[in-house]
């Protein structure tokens, strides 16, 4: 920022986190490529055996790696929970989508409401619903899972979908409050002038200039259900509706887990978040933090 | 026979077999998903740091220090972005004008880029607060609460009692402890935020 001398410290500071942030990515990336073998080697010899492919072959057609074929009765054992992972992947994508969808739909009136009109109880309930999240995840999570129980919803995508909504909405709230104060009112003022009723103005004025911000919290929505465990450990108990990380959980909870297996699905399941993120995550931080809490 | 034949319940079971299997003292983060990441990562990284670790005499048993060091990897990302945002939100005109009254970089930090930065000090303490008091997904799928109970913190308690024990009333009341806790820091750190932050007419 302002060169120079203070450059020498930044710098070194910068790939320190870089490397601690990252360095993890990179071993899960690479790992996934090598043979078991090579990753408990000690010392590690990680590309002594080179790069194969077949950690993924065997997820997706079943094909057991070469390495595990010699040894007969006395070959390693395998993690073969592995394969479910494209199911899982298909089930969080369906989760996470309909997460997002909701929050769009109920978040953007909401905050609307709060950023606009006037009426009573409005400061009471805003801090209510923004407040409710602060509350651990854990101390929600036997009323839930009885909730769900109740209606018959367990082992079902619509109850993951509703309960990471109701996790994931008082945060998209919020944020598109404070975006939705940025907008000059006068824009809106005319609008209504020329006889626009509320629901115009904001599916026709609001709504396009916020964006950014709409795509911000909804994005974090959809990352939030991607990435939530605890919820989707309670409520899913097969393959159905099992999510990604309840998954690639029950594969690690096995001490003779196959780790290059366990990496190759760490890198499917990231795979898909990364790529939907990634090109809009300027975007999308922009989007969060430029309501301005400032 | 596969890999699914095995299942050791207890957690020191898991712990000690981690060990033999040369897995280390380990702490990395996660910018996307906490599980996600750490499973694979905990595969890989064991190698290199258990035998890093081993052969500098350290301790290798997975202990405390290893889940507070998880937590902190995987929030330090956020609370960057959010921090850079609220300080590029700062107008330059006042370090300028700081500078030219002879202010050191030090009073600069401390007299105009805290104060700016409080509210966002308060979400990001606030988030990292929770992410710690809620920690349970890493919990779950590194340590499993073990080595004995070193690394069971609340929320994993919780969980124990109400969906490995059965017993719905006694992890409820467990529950209300929690939320009370989580409520009293809150409340707490909410004070330090300027009040018009949030609500009222005057937003930002």
């Amino acid at each position: 920022m302002r060169g120079g001398k203070s450059a020498r410290f930044v710098y070194p500071a910068a790939a320190a986190v870089l490397i601690f942030a990252l360095a993890p990515f990179g071993w899960v990336l690479l790992s996934g490529f090598l043979p078991a073998v090579a990753i408990l080697d000690q010392p590690p010899q990680w590309l002594r055996y080179g790069l194969i492919d077949d950690n993924f072959r065997y997820i997706f057609t079943g094909k057991v790696p070469q390495a595990y074929e010699v040894g007969g009765q006395l070959r390693k054992m395998i993690s073969q929970e592995v394969r479910a992972v494209p199911r899982a992947a298909f089930n969080s994508a369906i989760i996470a989508f309909g997460v997002l969808l909701l929050n769009w739909l109920f978040g953007a009136p909401a905050a609307y409401a709060y950023a606009r009109l006037r009426f009573p109880g409005k400061a009471a309930t805003f801090y209510l619903i923004t407040a409710s999240r602060l509350i651990p995840a854990v101390a929600l999570a036997v009323p839930y899972f009885l909730i769900v129980q109740q209606l018959g919803l367990l082992d079902n995508h619509l109850a993951l979908i509703l309960v990471h909504t109701v996790l994931t909405l008082p945060f998209s709230i919020l944020i598109l409050t404070l975006y939705f104060r940025t907008i000059p009112q006068e824009i809106e003022e005319a609008a209504q002038l020329d006889g626009a009723p509320r629901g115009t103005v904001l599916r026709r004025i609001v709504l396009p200039l916020a964006l950014p911000s709409l795509v911000g919290t909804g994005l974090f929505a959809f990352m939030m259900s991607y990435s939530e465990f605890l919820f989707a450990l309670l409520v899913t108990s097969s393959a159905h509706a099992r999510t990604l990380p309840v998954t690639l959980a029950s594969i690690v909870q096995n001490p003779d887990v196959t780790w290059s297996l366990l990496s190759a699905g760490t890198t499917l399941a990231i795979l898909p978040a990364l790529i939907l993120v990634w090109p809009i995550w300027r975007y999308m931080v922009r989007g969060l933090v430029s309501g301005g809490v400032t | 026979m596969t890999a699914s034949d095995h299942s050791y319940e207890s957690s020191q079971d898991r712990a000690s077999l981690a060990r033999e299997a040369g897995l280390g003292r380990l702490s990395f983060p996660s910018i996307l998903a906490g599980v996600l990441v750490a499973y694979g990562a905990f595969a890989v990284l064991a190698a290199l740091v258990g035998t890093v670790a081993a052969a500098i005499g350290l301790n290798t048993d997975l202990n405390r220090n290893d889940w507070a060091a998880l937590g902190v990897g995987s929030a330090i990302a956020v609370a960057v972005v959010l921090l850079l945002a609220a300080m590029q939100a700062i107008p330059d005109e006042l370090y300028e004008a700081a500078a030219l009254d002879g202010a050191s970089g030090l009073r600069q930090f401390a007299a105009i880029t805290v104060p700016f930065l409080r509210p966002m000090l308060v979400i990001v303490a606030l988030f990292e607060i929770l992410l710690a008091l809620t920690a349970f997904d890493l919990i779950f799928a590194l340590t499993g609460g073990g080595p004995g109970t070193a690394t069971t913190v609340l929320s994993y308690f919780i969980w124990g009692e109400t969906f490995r024990m059965l017993s719905f009333g006694k992890g409820a009341a467990l529950a209300v402890i929690i939320a009370a806790l989580s409520i009293v820091l809150i409340v707490g750190l909410m004070r330090l935020m300027p009040k018009e932050a949030l609500l009222g007419e005057e937003g930002s």
